[in-house]
């Protein structure tokens, strides 16, 4: 017999996880789905000049296919590689160096440079991007005519540059964040095992790089993840900087081409097709990143 | 500090997807249309609703309803055009809760036309466009031998430049595209290098499009039952041409259009003229305050008789499912034609947008304080280059696109100035996007 306490027992769990349900089924699952729906099915002219408006027509994996060939596509996807070789190295590399740096022995006033590095962070990354836009801006930033006047000419913006000066406004929004994460990380570390160092005669580098660093290697990871995917999302630097320079393109970096689909041609299949492409190949980076990380972490 | 990596990526692709998604999925927010169709009468008016993001337009809207009883505007302000609001329009229309009239510009209305977002108002505003609109605009919104929307301004292209350094540097305003070239050497050594007769936008297909028109060029036809795109004509290479030996010569300033460094070149008179249209007056009083009463506006240079071309501008259009559209054409007529409408529109004074109705340009005038053009009569000089512009000229349904792609292709030639792979790429492009939607592309 069934009694009422066991009906209890199963709903009231189901209560308390209702509201994730609800959250993910309404902002994930089903915006989804209807990308997915969206992405089978094309606008199409009725007549050749096209007075008569547009049918719907389906069209199957066909705006997969448009997508996968479309150069500019492509393009936005080796923008971003670029960018991640210059920008995951310097970012994560210049976090772990400032993490190690504040938490050295040697280190004085921590929690003025914890502060300060972190600052950056706060800054909006829209308004950061407008900033370092005016930075890079020949006849406006002091940087440029400091760079002139010791005889360096730098075109910030110019398609050979402009890769670095994304990274670089990138690199000094998220240093101090992820500072903080292996900061927070180097605390967990047991003081026996760094006195063990100290006693083995390992100096301050020695101890940073053969005890502290294997230590924290799940933060690095994880942070590593965050970064790839958020690179992959690339959108707020290349738009902002789009309005001063001539090298970016409105499909610079995949998130733009998708944008650009939907609000300029109204192609929303294409849209739809290329951002289940993206995010799919987001999950794929993530599961890439977390095996090869967990390899690491075992190892 | 162990996170549990499995459950983290799981989540993470989530939010990647959910992230990407949003790009596509959200928008098409509702404005719910008052249902009572009808002439309408002081009791009972009709409503309609009207949707635009220009300066201005909400004072018009009262002031129409003040001086009409028996319609009711109800006015609503949108993203500008591309920056979302025709995305906006176009959601609403396929939702069936679209207003019953837009603003456009120009280059949009046919890409609407073919997304079966417009009303063939032939019946309606047929007669109307016929009575005012200068062939050079009338063209812009009549597809097909049908009406699609109501010009309200035109924008030939002039010539801004600064007086005070003309005289210094001792140079005429150019006639001619000959006598430009020569003007802009004359510039460069009488400044000994420090400033260049123009700041050339050329990355702006915008400019590029009023050059090439005047030059004789027409990107796009509508023949019986096709598109054709001939962005890479002639007289286009004519002009790509000409601005490439400019370039190369270190003869014009080339910066990106509208960008600071553009503005800052002409701000530190290392630019001392500037491309523009009719509606740039406004827009060069505002960004460059300091230099009040220097500037002043001439015709475009032209390749021997005075042709201009023509860029910018915007028009009333009637949705396609408006089921009022009767009162809706009667608010365009007002609003096209009446000077009432143009002095409610212009109040705030900083717009140099000239009607295209010749009529109201007196109303627009008064409006404008042109002692930063030292009393100039700007709307007179503007009005004139009017019937000058090159007749024929039609947008195409994928202009944005092709906009898009010259743009970038453009960038690539600032320094070196070679512009014509740009106009191929264009080419290309266009082609490319009309099959894409299914049109039919005419060789």
């Amino acid at each position: 017999m069934t009694t009422r306490l066991g009906r209890g027992q199963r709903t009231i769990p189901l209560l308390f996880v209702a509201p994730f349900f609800i959250l993910f089924l309404a902002t994930l699952v089903a915006p989804v789905g209807y990308s997915l729906w969206m992405s089978l099915f094309r606008e199409q002219a009725t007549s050749g000049l096209g007075f008569g408006g547009t049918e719907t027509i389906f069209v199957g994996a066909g705006n997969y296919g448009r997508a996968l060939g479309d150069a500019s596509f492509h393009r936005g996807f080796l923008h971003i590689t670029l960018y991640c070789l210059i920008y995951i190295p310097v970012m994560v590399g210049g976090a772990l160096a400032l993490a190690l740096l504040v938490d050295s022995a040697m280190a004085r006033a921590r929690k003025f440079f914890q502060l300060a590095y972190f600052l950056p962070h706060a800054v909006p990354g829209l308004i950061a991007a407008i900033i370092w836009g005016f930075l890079y801006t020949p006849g406006l930033s002091p940087v440029v005519d400091l760079l002139r006047t010791v005889g360096v000419e730098w075109d910030f913006l110019g398609p050979d540059g402009v890769v670095f000066s994304m990274a670089n406004a990138a690199a000094w929004q998220w240093i101090g964040y992820n500072m903080v994460i292996f900061y927070a990380a180097l605390q967990a570390v047991p003081k026996e095992t760094l006195e063990a160092a100290t006693v083995d005669g390992a100096g301050q580098l020695r101890t940073a790089l053969s005890v502290k660093l294997p230590m924290i290697r799940s933060s690095v990871v994880l942070t590593m993840l965050f970064t790839a995917v958020g690179a992959i999302q690339l959108f707020n630097e290349p738009e902002v900087l789009r309005s001063r320079s001539s090298a970016i393109s409105q499909d610079w970096s995949p998130v733009m081409y998708i944008y650009q689909a939907a609000f300029t041609e109204h192609d929303y299949g294409l849209a739809a097709a290329a951002s289940l492409l993206l995010a799919l190949l987001g999950a794929a980076l993530s599961f890439v990143i977390t095996k090869f990380g967990n390899r690491w972490k075992e190892a | 500090m162990q996170p549990s990596t499995r459950s983290s990526s799981t989540a993470l692709a989530a939010a990647v997807a959910s992230l990407a998604l949003l790009v596509t999925a959200c928008g098409g927010e509702d404005t719910a249309t008052t249902s009572d169709a009808g002439t309408g009468s002081a009791a009972k008016p009709v409503e309609i609703t009207y949707w635009s993001w220009m300066p201005g337009t909400a004072d018009m809207a009262a002031a129409f309803n003040a001086s009409h009883p028996n319609i009711k505007v109800t006015h609503a302000e949108i993203p500008a055009g591309l920056n979302g609001g025709y995305d906006k329009i176009s959601k609403a229309v396929k939702a069936g809760n679209a207003p019953d009239v837009v603003n456009l510009e120009y280059q949009a209305v046919p890409d609407f036309v073919t997304q079966g977002l417009l009303r063939d108002s032939s019946t309606e505003l047929g007669e109307l466009v016929e009575g005012y609109a200068p062939e050079s605009v009338k063209s812009l919104v009549t597809l097909g031998d049908r009406t699609w929307a109501a010009p309200y301004d035109v924008g030939p292209q002039t010539l801004y430049y600064r007086s005070d350094l003309f005289e210094q540097y001792g140079i005429e305003v150019p006639a001619t595209w000959a006598e430009f070239r020569t003007a802009a050497e004359r510039v460069r050594t009488a400044s000994e290098g420090k400033a260049r007769l123009l700041d050339f936008w050329g990355d702006d297909t915008a400019t590029w499009a009023g050059l090439s028109q005047q030059a004789g060029a027409r990107w796009y036809s509508a023949t019986s039952d096709a598109w054709k795109v001939n962005i890479t004509d002639p007289a286009t290479k004519k002009v790509a041409d000409y601005w490439k030996d400019l370039v190369e010569d270190d003869l014009v300033l080339n910066h990106k259009g509208w960008s600071p460094e553009a503005t800052k070149a002409v701000t530190d008179s290392k630019a001392i003229a500037l491309i523009g249209a009719s509606w740039s007056a406004g827009s060069i009083k505002t960004t460059y305050p300091g230099q009040a009463g220097k500037w002043a506006e001439a015709p475009l240079p032209h390749w021997g008789t005075p042709v201009t071309g023509a860029v910018g501008g915007s028009a009333f259009a009637i949705t396609k499912d408006s089921e009022k559209a009767e009162a809706a054409a009667r608010f365009i007529a007002w609003a096209t034609t009446d000077s009432k409408a143009v002095e409610a529109r212009l109040a705030a004074g900083t717009s140099s947008g000239l009607p295209a109705a010749e009529k109201l340009r007196a109303a627009a005038r008064s409006t404008f304080d042109t002692s930063f053009f030292a009393g100039q009569d700007i709307y007179a000089l503007a009005g004139a280059q009017v019937p000058n512009i090159a007749k024929g000229w039609t947008w195409s349904p994928v202009h944005n696109s092709t906009t898009m792609t010259m743009q970038a292709a453009f960038g690539k030639a600032q320094k070196t100035g070679d512009f014509w792979p740009a106009f191929q790429a264009g080419q290309a492009a266009a082609e490319k996007a009309i099959t894409d939607r299914g049109l039919k592309l005419a060789r």
